[in-house]
């Protein structure tokens, strides 16, 4: 019976920690920390054991817990996981633990810091274990309104973004030929009102599945069960809830918010937002468009495989040509999320298992290179790649440390990145090879852009801004990074379980989705729809 | 119905009076609360004109109750003129209906089924039109801003609250109980107007620099998406009105509980002079966050429940467009609430002074605070609440609500 319980503590824990955080003074700081470590440490742990305790066997929904919320409205505060849940709980909980201790070195309002962290991550967790359309949307909404405060009090300028004011006054500063140079402000605004205004998308979207589908609730397994939509209103639907969704993903053409948030947010909530507030996006659309309108879902999501295309080239592109760390990776999560949508896009059971966990795998490697440029940040003051260099030389662990995280994020053997993404690309090869044959000139292009920064931040003449930098001291900045990389390697050679849980999951959604229709999933197939 | 709520506000209101006004503050305080908890429950034409009539007198004297100040004597006129000019056309309309049918009282006038000439029209149109006023409904809220913002600021968080509920309970059961045979004429106005406010407040509204005209704007905004849940016309329309009420009466109490707070240490009502007030005075700068966010409709907060309530009672009539136009001015509305936290929480304190909370203040705040939240987390007893409310309120028409469509 316990057990049952589980979804509650890793899901509120780290909301009891933001109430807790908010009657301790601000003049103590190390008690403000350690009750953040405690909070989400809580979730940590918790999520590891849903992770061994998840019975792939029996697969469905576990842990379910259902009180009604609202009797007007037919809404249910109904949480469970599958198993697509389950590794971004993990995930989630993961990144919010390592980046209590990332920003241990926030000294500005430090109380505040910690309460919206914990509100944020606390979020993404409940999107993850909601079975209920409204609270998906609910904790969704409620993910993204912290990043406001977190990007404008704790984040930064772009770099050049001072020095742009011309005698004339800010017009040079905010003028739009001087892309990339955004103040933190702007990127605040930018991020919260594009999410929002994805989200209200995806909510017209629910609405309008609560009223066609008569049957005044918006729990997803009645729904999924039960509902049936057809012709221009499930066109609809879908469309809307997936554009919603893929706002925040960030699918191209609509992932301008996304880089621009990256680089202003401080480290750990750069962490969060790459690691799993973007997988929101890709989660709610197999939770709405692919569970509860299967057979819309066969003939629209070549849109998916199309735009994908956007997402890895451009995404690549702009990051070999970005000279801000920050953007580098920002830009090459938007162009890794494109193997995602392509994973999802082809409709086939190695490759949804490959995305998913592709997802997971993926908040590993760009948490551990946020990290670590959040700290070279934090040392040198810099974020531009030519102006840096040498810095091996004083800080020889997170230069190791970073070289593991770029591994990782090109998919080396041995890391789970490499499991995912050998899965998505044989996955998808039957139904879109000329995609695939992108997603994996994309890998190389990867490899190129963090190469290059690698380059320019650790080797060569030691700069300017480096002499005073020193290296990660003590197992407090240690730690993160250590879990992180263990966790990834760990499952990279160990994926078993993992695996399971997520096949688990994955296989009840797609044999609805292709049942209702047989596709040709077979080689030879159209190459483009 | 309304007088539920209405007597919670009137015990919040009157502790969030402070000190430094005469004893005739109070009394015109209570009169107007009396009054409108009359008006709230009027059940002939007749009483709905005298009652409104009343509680507006006493808005009459508290609008411009600062004499010395000449912004608060201009909105006081304004707000007269207007006002008397809003009492005509509904004695106006009246008079027409009472020409046309004969009748004063809302149930016998249910009755009767009549046909709709265009005296009746008229007279209908002008007593919504009056009602409207009252509100403060788009094409009708030119009085709003300059008086919110000459106001004394308890009085404006009065004025912005009380008659409006007051006002929605006559026009939920003028025309729920009373004209449900006319509806799809009258839809089109609630329509139109909430339209009309939603866009009109919103966009007006980022504009603003002084915080009591971006909530006046913004409550305008507010008005019209009550609108939308008066437009469904349905049993669950006039919950989700009723509930969206309570959400804003809370939100909107507890942001101008913090204008005053601040005001009464700073003498500024500037947007811009709320930098860093964070670092001031972390609680005010919080609470704000809530109750701006609430308005806003964020999750887990009011304003979302009660936001979600009247798109759910209007996606159930098909009302596309005005769910589409309510869901965009969210996201504009968004943007000027995050100016205003932009200015408390990013930028940097000029006079780094910390602000002093009184202990009345406080406790409205803290009040409204708990409303926001509670309502947000756990709204199921206060829906249930608006559901009786509603069926009280079905006592009062017992036959005309068999007519209504569900």
């Amino acid at each position: 019976m316990t057990e049952s319980y589980l979804l509650s503590m890793i899901l509120f824990a780290p909301f009891a920690g933001a109430v807790v955080l908010l009657f301790i003074s601000n003049r103590r700081p190390l008690l403000v920390r350690q009750v953040a470590v405690l909070f989400a440490g809580i979730s940590f742990v918790a999520s590891f054991i849903l992770l061994f305790a998840f019975d792939w066997q029996k697969g469905g929904y576990q842990f379910q817990q259902n009180y009604l919320w609202s009797e007007q409205l037919g809404i249910q505060f109904h949480l469970g996981v599958d198993g697509i849940g389950v590794p971004m709980v993990l995930a989630s909980s993961i990144l919010l633990f390592t980046g209590v201790f990332i920003s241990w070195h926030i000294k500005d309002r430090t109380k505040e810091f910690y309460a919206f962290l914990l509100v944020l991550a606390g979020a993404t967790i409940g999107v993850y274990v909601s079975l209920d359309l409204v609270f998906l949307y609910f904790f969704y909404e409620m993910s993204v309104i912290p990043m406001y405060p977190l990007l404008g009090i704790w984040g930064s300028h772009t770099k050049g973004y001072l020095e742009m004011t011309s005698a004339e006054g800010r017009d040079l500063r905010d003028s739009p030929g001087f892309i990339f140079n955004y103040s933190k402000e702007y990127a605040a605004m930018k991020l919260t009102l594009f999410l929002s205004a994805g989200a209200v998308l995806a909510l017209m979207g629910i609405l309008l599945i609560y009223k066609f589908s008569g049957l005044q609730t918006f729990d997803i397994p009645v729904l999924a069960e039960k509902a049936h939509f057809d012709g221009t209103v499930a066109t609809i639907i879908w469309l809307l809830c997936f554009f919603g969704f893929a706002t925040i993903a960030p699918l191209w053409p609509l992932h301008s918010w996304s880089p621009v948030g990256h680089a202003a947010a401080p480290a750990a909530t750069s962490m969060l937002h790459a690691g799993v507030l973007m997988k929101l996006g890709h989660f709610s659309i197999i939770r709405t468009d692919f569970q509860i309108l299967p057979e819309t879902t066969n003939t629209l999501m070549p849109i998916a495989a199309i735009l994908c295309i956007g997402s890895i080239l451009y995404g690549g592109y702009v990051a070999y040509y970005a000279r801000d760390t920050k953007y580098v990776i920002g830009y090459s999560s938007s162009s890794h999320m494109g193997y995602v949508f392509l994973g999802m896009a082809a409709l086939d059971y190695i490759s949804l298992t490959g995305a998913v966990l592709y997802m997971f795998a993926h908040s590993l490697a760009t948490g551990m290179l946020f990290a670590m440029a959040g700290w070279v940040y934090d040392q040198t003051h810099s974020r531009d790649i030519p102006s840096l260099g040498g810095l091996a030389a004083k800080m020889p662990f997170v230069a190791g440390a970073f070289l593991i995280a770029c591994m990782a994020s090109i998919g080396m053997p041995g890391t789970v990145n490499f499991v995912a993404e050998v899965m998505i690309v044989l996955g998808s090869w039957g139904r879109y090879p000329v995609q695939t044959i992108i997603a994996v000139l994309g890998i190389v292009l990867t490899m190129a852009y963090l190469f290059r920064m690698m380059r320019g931040l650790f080797y060569g003449p030691l700069s300017e801004l480096g002499h005073h930098a020193h290296d990660t001291r003590g197992w407090v900045d240690r730690l993160p990074l250590a879990i992180m990389m263990g966790i990834s390697i760990i499952f990279g050679i160990f994926p078993g379980q993992l695996l399971h849980v997520i096949r688990s999951g994955v296989d009840p959604i797609l044999a609805r989705i292709i049942d209702v229709a047989p596709i040709a999933t077979q080689v030879g197939g159209s190459v483009l729809p | 119905m309304s007088a539920g709520i209405l007597v919670i506000l009137s015990s919040i209101d009157f502790v969030g009076r402070f000190r430094f006004f005469k004893a005739e503050y109070y009394f015109l305080v209570m009169m107007t609360v009396l009054a409108m908890m009359f008006m709230a429950s009027a059940n002939d034409l007749l009483s709905v004109f005298v009652t409104l009539e009343f509680a507006s007198f006493g808005f009459y004297v508290l609008v411009p109750y600062l004499r010395e100040d000449l912004r608060s004597s201009e909105a006081g006129l304004k707000f007269f003129i207007l006002g008397v000019f809003a009492a005509a056309m509904l004695v106006f309309g009246i008079s027409l209906v009472y020409g046309e049918t004969g009748q004063l009282i809302f149930s016998e006038m249910a009755e009767a089924p009549i046909d709709l000439t265009p005296g009746l029209a008229v007279g209908w149109t002008l007593i919504i039109a009056a009602l409207g006023f009252k509100i403060g409904a788009a094409p009708l809220h030119s009085w709003i801003p300059d008086t919110y913002h000459g106001a004394p600021t308890p009085v404006t968080a009065f004025l912005s609250i009380a008659p409006k509920g007051a006002a929605f309970a006559i026009l939920l059961r003028m025309l729920f109980s009373t004209l449900p045979g006319f509806k799809p004429e009258w839809v089109w106005l609630m329509i139109g107007t909430a339209i009309l406010s939603m866009l009109y407040g919103n966009i007006v509204a980022i504009a603003q620099r002084n915080i009591k005209r971006l909530l006046a704007y913004s409550g305008i905004a507010q008005i019209g998406t009550i609108l939308i849940g008066m437009a469904a016309g349905t049993r669950q329309g006039a919950d989700s009105v009723l509930f969206y009420l309570l959400t804003y009466l809370f939100a909107n109490l507890g942001a101008f509980a913090v204008v005053i707070a601040f005001s009464q240490s700073t003498n500024s009502d500037e947007i811009e002079d709320y930098s860093g007030l964070n670092r001031r005075s972390p609680f005010l700068a919080f609470s704000m966050l809530v109750f701006l966010l609430s308005l806003a409709g964020v999750p887990p907060l009011a304003g979302f429940i009660g936001k979600l309530y009247v798109f759910v009672a209007a996606i159930h009539e098909g009302l596309y467009t005005l769910i589409t136009v309510g869901l965009i001015s969210i996201i504009i509305s968004m943007y000027y609430y995050l100016i205003v936290v932009k200015n408390m929480y990013i930028n940097e304190p000029t006079d780094p002074a910390p602000i002093f909370v009184p202990g009345p203040l406080k406790a409205v705040i803290f009040i409204s605070l708990a409303g926001t939240v509670i309502l947000g987390v756990w709204p199921q007893p206060f829906m249930a609440f608006a559901v009786a409310a509603t069926g009280i309120f079905s006592h009062l028409g017992p036959t005309s609500l068999v007519s209504l469509p569900f």
